[in-house]
């Protein structure tokens, strides 16, 4: 006989106790990782970000003021220093990523979805810049796009004369040469989603439609999309969200050099030559734009269609 | 399913050690007292002169323990190094490094001046001349703090590591395809350099590589590397300008007083009319993919023979000795004088060089054979024209000024890192790095050391410049108007050879300084209020 039995001490409570102590601590521990991950690279990164544009470093050391904010309107109303090209080109990269390149995923995507002729080719072409790494995948894209590179011989041979075209470093081809890039590539993970959302869709629904003699259109535009509506929706947000950070591929392409900066690598560029306060005050400014921009368009994408569960 | 959840959490358990472990990657917050630690950039000078280096010193120093890192992200280490005061490392070697800014914002360099005020040490072998004194006089104050917070001020911070001259350099083996052998001569002037150009382009010439012909160019460069342009354009700056004057460019100051027309001085405008001559595309001058080009393709395109010049340092044959089985013959030449000078001089000095401007720039390039043959004189020539000329010659570009060795403010190991750098000071230091990196130190007495073995032309045509009498010029941010208020050495997003060697849409030098004098003019006012 135990000790605590021959004390009358009920056992099996505290043993169910000393479990739960130890399963919360379990939990508290398992949690804190993550807790302390965000608090330090989230919370903490994005709080000294905000205080540090409105920071500035001089010759009496740290001072507190407004100087970043009115140097970047000022810069922006420079017309040599291309900050409106800037821009330009990251509302480019926005209109071909996402208005053009997202509708496009989606044609794409209900063409693979109905399995028509060389449909796996394409699925395989599609994929490809998915689970190729961004950096090889631009060395591929320069390689085929070199002066004397196989696009080049390819229009030579068609053409008859000698085409040496610069798609990459110069300023006529550059940026729509990125924005083909920035529109192929980012065809796979969009391509991905919308199918897996389609093949969710269940299969009656879509088969009462082609009893009653619905076209692929309609069977498209009336009863897909607003079936996949939440990823669509989804999607759009994460793009308006990101809108004024996407650099695009310029490190890996240009640098910025040939009239392709945007913003976003111009925020990189200045914090790679270890200015802080500068780009802290232009992602703030983007920030101050983008974020009731993102709850707009998230109130109207809400409004266009409900979302439908099933 | 309890032999799962205990699996799963185990996993998660190692995963979760293993992120922690990446947390702190191969860096240990800090050093270890009495363990050497230096981590050295390896690029154009290879991976092994920091390794020999520690190898050599531990010869003397037996009980010394020394651990070398030698590898392409030093740089990036470094950075974070010295901006969080945390670090394992207690020396660095790598190429860039502002030292006002690590000063005034970080508080992370150390202060290493007892090094210059040491004598350089091997062993028990101690050499009667302080480190300071054996190091190029142009290079020492770039090593020093020099803004305006009086703690900083007169205290050495870094220390020059390898890095030598920066020039034009001839493919003696293509020159000799086009013109056949020797039938060629090495441009002393840039009128020579533009009618080289022209006679190249003339010949239209052609090599055959891998059984494919293409034609040989003057020059070829890579759109990734358009900065070596500058070794060559900088030096034009200061030639015509003089030296004051491109210090005065580098700071933004005339007689000590920040001031925007110092930022253009009046040698510019010619520097860069003539590098849009090089680099325009209706002229021909250049390869035509050049721009596209990576700047290790573009070196060994120059090594096949597609172009007869390139411009970059004396780290080339170095950096190409794995890269490509074509060792074509190389040659470093001075960087030719603008011939612009020879009517800055008339006009200067109330002499006539010649009638025409054919006349004026031969004679300005029988003065600089002179000078090149070690004459004190030419017979046509005032002594002041001469001596005038004479500068000039001897103003070449390097990278000596950023390519350094810095110290943590928190390493644990100081005292043996001043040890280690009076070794790598001393002659027997000097030696092993010229053998492992292919070149000096920027030190006096460069010409005494020889590399041992044959020497190829390349290395021979290096060593020439840096024996003759040369000024070294560099770009710098030691300002506070650099480092602290953010001038950069171009302003606007678009670099000069980019702007004038584009195929759509290129400007003129004219064009392009106007923007840029447009631009100081705006921004000037931000700088003012930080300075």
């Amino acid at each position: 006989m135990s000790d605590n039995l021959a004390q009358g001490i009920p056992v099996k409570k505290k043993t169910l106790q000393s479990r739960k102590i130890q399963r919360g601590f379990f939990i508290g521990l398992m949690l804190s990782v993550g807790i302390i991950q965000f608090l330090v690279f989230w919370v903490y990164v994005n709080f000294n970000s905000i205080l540090m544009a409105f920071q500035l470093q001089t010759r009496e050391g740290l001072i507190w003021t407004f100087e970043n904010f009115s140097r970047f309107f000022h810069e922006l109303s420079i017309a040599d220093f291309e900050l409106d090209l800037a821009l330009k080109n990251t509302l480019l990269l926005f209109v071909v990523g996402t208005v053009i390149g997202l509708p496009t995923s989606l044609l794409f995507s209900y063409y693979l979805y109905k399995k028509i002729l060389f449909s796996k080719f394409f699925r395989v072409i599609f994929f490809l810049p998915s689970i190729i790494s961004a950096a090889v995948l631009v060395a591929l894209f320069r390689y085929m796009l070199a002066v004397d590179g196989p696009v080049n011989a390819i229009l030579s041979s068609i053409s008859g004369k000698v085409v040496d075209i610069e798609w990459i470093t110069d300023e006529a081809y550059s940026m729509g040469t990125i924005l083909f890039y920035v529109f192929w590539t980012g065809f796979g993970s969009n391509i991905v989603l919308f199918t897996g959302a389609i093949h969710r869709i269940p299969q009656d629904v879509l088969e009462y439609a082609r009893l009653d003699g619905v076209s692929m259109t309609r069977e498209l535009l009336q009863i897909i999309v607003p079936l996949i509506w939440p990823t669509i929706s989804t999607l759009l947000v994460f793009a308006t969200a990101g809108l004024f950070t996407n650099s695009g591929p310029i490190l890996l392409f240009t640098q910025g050099q040939h009239k392709t900066m945007t913003i976003g690598y111009f925020i990189f560029d200045q914090v790679q030559n270890n200015s802080y306060y500068y780009p802290a005050a232009i992602g703030l400014i983007f920030t101050a734009i983008g974020f009731p921009l993102v709850i707009i368009v998230k109130w109207l994408l809400g409004k266009i269609l409900e979302d439908v569960e099933y | 399913m309890k032999t799962f959840k205990k699996i799963f959490c185990l996993i998660l358990s190692l995963g979760l050690v293993a992120s922690a472990c990446a947390c702190t990657p191969g860096n240990k917050t800090e050093g270890k007292k009495g363990t050497l630690s230096i981590a050295s950039f390896e690029g154009g000078y290879g991976a092994t002169w920091a390794q020999a280096l520690a190898d050599a010193y531990k010869v003397h120093n037996p009980e010394a323990e020394v651990e070398v890192d030698c590898n392409p992200l030093v740089r990036e280490d470094a950075v974070t190094a010295f901006q969080t005061n945390i670090t394992s490392v207690d020396l660095y070697f790598i190429d860039g490094l502002s030292i006002g800014n690590y000063c005034e914002t970080y508080q992370s360099l150390a202060d290493i001046s007892e090094v210059y005020n040491s004598t350089p040490k091997a062993g028990s072998k101690e050499e009667d001349i302080l480190i300071k004194d054996k190091i190029r006089p142009e290079i020492i104050p770039e090593m020093m703090y020099s803004g305006d917070q009086a703690e900083y001020q007169n205290k050495y911070y870094t220390i020059p590591s390898p890095s030598g001259p920066c020039s034009l350099i001839l493919n003696t083996d293509a020159l000799d395809n086009v013109f056949g052998e020797g039938n060629w001569s090495e441009p002393r002037t840039t009128d020579e350099l533009f009618a080289l150009c022209d006679a190249i382009a003339e010949k239209k010439a052609q090599v055959n590589i891998a059984g494919v012909n293409y034609t040989i160019y003057p020059f070829i460069y890579s759109g990734e590397a358009l900065e070596y342009w500058r070794y060559l354009y900088y030096p034009w700056i200061a030639q015509y300008s003089g030296i004051d004057a491109w210090n005065e460019m580098i700071t933004v100051k005339k007689n000590g007083v920040y001031d925007q027309s110092a930022y253009q001085p009046d040698g510019k405008l010619q520097a860069y009319q003539k590098l849009e001559k090089l680099i325009k595309r209706s002229n021909g001058y250049c390869d035509g993919t050049s721009m596209n080009n990576k700047f290790n393709q573009s070196q060994k395109y120059f090594l096949q023979g597609r172009a007869c010049m390139y411009i970059t340092g004396d780290w080339l044959e170095r950096e190409m000795e794995g890269s490509t089985d074509y060792k074509a013959e190389l040659k470093m030449v001075k960087t030719p004088i603008t011939s612009d000078l020879s009517a800055k001089l008339e006009s200067e000095y109330g002499v006539s060089l010649g009638a025409t401007a054919a006349e004026k720039d031969q004679t300005l390039a029988n003065v600089i054979s002179a000078i090149d043959n070690g004459q004190t004189s030419y017979e046509s020539v005032s002594a002041q024209v001469f001596n005038a000329v004479k500068q000039a010659r001897a103003i070449t570009f390097t990278l000596a000024n950023s390519a350094i060795g810095a110290v943590p403010a928190v390493s644990v190991n100081k005292d043996m890192v001043i040890d280690f750098l009076r070794f790598m000071y001393s002659d027997e230091g000097i030696e092993i790095i010229l053998r492992e990196s292919k070149s000096y130190l920027p030190v006096v007495n460069a010409s005494e050391f020889k590399a041992e073995g044959e020497l190829s032309l390349f290395r021979e045509s290096v060593n020439q410049i840096t024996e003759r009498e040369i000024t070294y010029i560099f770009t710098s941010s030691r300002d506070p108007i650099r480092y602290r208020a953010g001038l950069d050495q171009f302003i606007g997003n678009e670099y000069p050879e980019t702007a004038l060697g584009k195929k759509t849409g290129a400007i003129t030098a004219k064009e392009y300084l106007e923007k840029e004098a447009r631009l100081l003019n705006e921004k000037w006012a931000e700088y003012m209020k930080v300075l």
